[in-house]
């Protein structure tokens, strides 16, 4: 729906400069509200859901990995020495 | 003899034109200045040599350039003459920016916004010079300076003048530290460059991971067209911050968006071949991207200026220059600026929150163009 394809394109450019500036002042002020309200929110679900709930559970898989393959190997290794 | 006479013939010396000697020139120029000069080496050395490969004629029976069909080079521009490369790079570029800034300073975000004036204003220009309205919304985006985004919109919009604006929208990120400077001096007086702004608060882990979901929505909701830009530049910044998926955000920020920008940077060099490259469009281009760019760092300042009218808490007007997007370039300028008249004022950090907020405006610019204009 090519619409400044139409006529007098040069007046149209001014409507789509306008809406097109209109709409990406809306989203980024949305982004900028949003991100002002946003550490006030997560105080007020601080309470329910503790922020170091979802870390640690998430950071010890990773940095478990490491730790359970070294204990593994050990156990193999002691195993292996025993044998 | 007939037989070597024939291969002859068919050489590139036999075939050049003056046009293809001097795109070779400008190759070895782009060359020259990421190597010597430092300007953008990681695109303008690709782009370079790419511009010297594509501008070496061979016979037309021979499939070799990027608009033979069925030619290598064919297929590696592929990803950029149907926008696949532009959202790959996105999403690197989420995975490499940390939001903090952005997050800890909003206001500054209404920065990115402003800058943006840039894209629309040089559309009406480009209109007024002539040419239709899709090609006037792919040579606009060149004032998004983010040259993804312009390879984007230009491939949707106007893919013949493709290459035109992916040379120009990367020339003039390169040229940032020069186009910018002026520009902003010209329009702040000595007391407001020295203007020292607050530290950013400190950002939890937590408001990083809620944000790229929170603010896709935001922006995909409104812009549609964007989806593409958007969508990989906040699922890139979710797999750093989510702080499980660090491999993934590890490929997608180095090895993942250094093999995309080899082919973009190269295919799109490629890309310039005399015949298709040098015409009078190229120029006016080029005038209308240089203006665009003067428009879009004007804007900036003009609207960091604009809110110290109703702020407390003044913003040092430098860092409205850096809402052109042009990642980290502009955010640099801004630092070196600021650094010229206080040598203790950092403003880089100030500068990185409009600086990664233009590039999600020219993208949502970008998706508002192509809803519009597509044809």
């Amino acid at each position: 729906m090519n619409q400044l394809a139409l006529d007098n394109p040069l007046a149209q450019g001014l409507d789509l400069a306008f809406v097109g500036m209109s709409i990406v002042f809306t989203a980024l002020v949305l982004v900028s509200v949003f991100i002002t309200v946003l550490p006030r929110i997560l105080a007020v679900i601080h309470p329910y859901i503790p922020p170091a709930q979802l870390h640690t559970q998430s950071h010890s898989k990773e940095n478990d990995a490491p730790a359970i393959a070294a204990a593994i190997g050990f156990a193999l290794h002691a195993r292996r020495q025993n044998d | 003899m007939e037989i070597l006479l024939e291969f002859l013939s068919t050489t590139a010396v036999a075939n050049m034109s003056g046009g293809n000697l001097l795109m070779i020139f400008i190759g070895a120029i782009f060359i020259s200045l990421a190597i010597r000069k430092d300007y953008e080496p990681l695109l303008l050395l690709p782009i370079g040599f790419g511009c010297i490969v594509g501008n070496l004629p061979s016979i037309s029976s021979m499939a070799i350039g990027v608009y033979d069909k069925g030619s290598v080079l064919y297929y590696i521009y592929f990803g950029v003459s149907q926008g696949v490369f532009p959202p790959l790079i996105f999403l690197g570029i989420g995975a490499m920016t940390d939001f903090s800034t952005m997050l800890s300073s909003p206001r500054l975000v209404l920065l990115g916004a402003a800058a943006q004036t840039g894209i629309f204003l040089t559309l009406i220009g480009a209109l007024h010079l002539g040419f239709t309205p899709a090609e006037a919304g792919a040579i606009g985006i060149i004032g998004g300076a983010d040259g993804p985004t312009a390879i984007f919109l230009a491939a949707k919009l106007a893919p013949h003048l493709l290459g035109a604006i992916a040379i120009a929208a990367y020339s003039y990120m390169a040229l940032v530290p020069v186009i910018q400077p002026p520009v902003m001096k010209l329009l702040t007086t000595r007391k407001e460059r020295l203007i020292r702004m607050k530290p950013p608060r400190e950002v939890s882990q937590r408001e990083k991971i809620i944000f790229p979901i929170a603010a896709f929505l935001i922006c995909a909701l409104l812009a549609p067209g964007a989806i593409g830009l958007l969508g990989m530049l906040f699922f890139g910044n979710l797999l750093k911050e989510s702080g499980v998926t660090e491999r993934l955000a590890q490929t997608a920020r180095t090895s993942m968006v250094d093999i995309v920008t080899i082919l973009l940077g190269f295919s799109v060099g490629c890309s310039t071949q005399a015949q298709t490259f040098l015409t009078p469009q190229s120029v006016l281009i080029f005038s209308l991207g240089a203006l665009s760019f003067a428009v879009a760092t004007a804007s900036g300042v003009l609207f960091a200026k604009f809110l110290n009218l109703f702020t407390k808490d003044k913003i040092n007007p430098l860092v409205g220059a850096a809402g052109v997007s042009a990642v980290p370039d502009s955010a640099r300028v801004v630092q070196m600026m600021g650094q010229r008249e206080d040598p203790n004022n950092y403003l880089l950090m100030h500068a990185m929150a409009p600086n990664v907020a233009g590039v999600i405006g020219s993208a949502i610019g970008a998706g508002v163009l192509w809803s519009v204009l597509v044809g």
